[in-house]
């Protein structure tokens, strides 16, 4: 079975600021494909769709859905390979933002305040095949939060995950 | 009584309370430190003076008049509160000019007061301490690097003062001694 048959998924702990924390799913279509036979190169571009989920406990929880242009760079027979990729995504923030407290009980009854941004990110990784195709990865991001209805910020972190592939 | 039989009459009659309950709070962050009244029998009579009415000072006369303890606040200036202060003057609404944050869960507040029949809820609102913001060259400029790090709490139409004015002082206000400076012990 070839990779073109094979959908690549990817599986990741994701982790914005080094303190949120959350998962990531991502999925993978290749698109082109470069062999420079002379070095034994292989170039691949894929289309990425990632889903992500991610909290700060107490403070606020995400929603990220992102789309993206990876090349990936593989030595042949070298088994490590690395990422690259430019990403658009879509932020939305779930974000305590006031509330009450209950003197008697302690009780706390927070306000919710919805955040729409829009994140482009650049990223850089490296990743290992353990076999068939499938192994690890991990990925450092960077990228700014441009927020529709609030403050911008940097949105920063890392990832590490697993690659498997399924049949199309 | 000397200094060691103080310290443990103290811990037992719970002046360590509200410390006790900062180190627990993450063991314990929605939910009050509930302790009933029998927890904290003691035969102790005599009578105990606390120097200084600041949170501290205030904290620990609260918790001895709950407990039925004789007690003496002594404070030095003629207001209590030490360095929590309060200014009503400049907006519309109370300011804290010292003590301002609230660095744990808000429901630290009703641990403080740890009283199942107190009236009353305090709003408060999520801080992020690395947010600022900036007037440069006729533009609003707002630094937020880093703001999802974590956040801190304040008191939304209240103060830190108005706390304990409200909710502390009404039960120890006879037990204040102000204007008197401590010259020797």
């Amino acid at each position: 079975m070839s990779c073109q048959e094979r959908l690549p998924l990817r599986f990741s702990y994701f982790s914005p600021y080094g303190v949120n924390r959350g998962v990531k799913v991502c999925a993978v279509v290749p698109f082109d494909f470069k062999k420079n036979e002379s070095n034994h190169i292989l170039t691949e571009w894929n289309v990425v769709q990632q889903i992500a989920y991610f909290v700060l406990p107490d403070i606020q929880n995400n929603l990220l859905a992102t789309l993206g242009v990876e090349c990936k760079v593989e030595k042949k027979r070298k088994g490590i390979y690395t990422l690259y990729s430019i990403e658009l995504g879509y932020l939305l923030s779930f974000k305590k933002y006031d509330g009450i407290v209950q003197l008697e009980s302690g009780n706390i009854q927070n306000n919710i305040r919805l955040q729409h941004s829009i994140v482009p990110e650049i990223t850089s990784g490296l990743g290992y095949n353990l076999i068939n195709g499938n192994g690890l990865f991990m990925k450092l991001f960077y990228g700014r939060q441009l927020s529709l209805n609030g403050s911008d910020a940097s949105f920063l972190g890392a990832e590490i995950g697993i690659q498997i592939h399924i049949k199309r | 009584m000397n200094r060691n039989e103080f310290l443990k009459s103290g811990l037992a009659l719970g002046l360590g309370l509200p410390f006790m309950s900062m180190l627990m709070s993450g063991c314990s962050k929605q939910s009050g430190l509930q302790i009933s009244d029998q927890d904290f029998s003691t035969n102790f009579n005599g009578k105990i003076i606390i120097v200084g009415a600041g949170a501290a000072g205030m904290s620990a006369g609260y918790l001895l008049s709950r407990y039925g303890i004789d007690f003496q606040i002594i404070e030095a200036s003629d207001l209590y509160g030490g360095r929590v202060k309060r200014n009503t003057d400049l907006a519309d609404f109370p300011i804290d000019t010292g003590a301002e944050w609230i660095h744990d869960e808000p429901s630290i507040l009703s641990e403080l007061l740890n009283d199942p029949n107190v009236d009353g809820d305090i709003e408060f609102i999520k801080y992020n301490p690395q947010s600022y913001n900036r007037w440069h060259n006729g533009k609003l400029k707002r630094m937020n690097f880093a703001r999802n790090f974590y956040s801190e709490y304040k008191f939304k139409k209240s103060t830190w003062f108005g706390f304990f004015e409200k909710y502390m002082v009404p039960h120890i206000a006879d037990r204040i001694v102000l204007n008197s400076p401590i010259s020797e012990i």
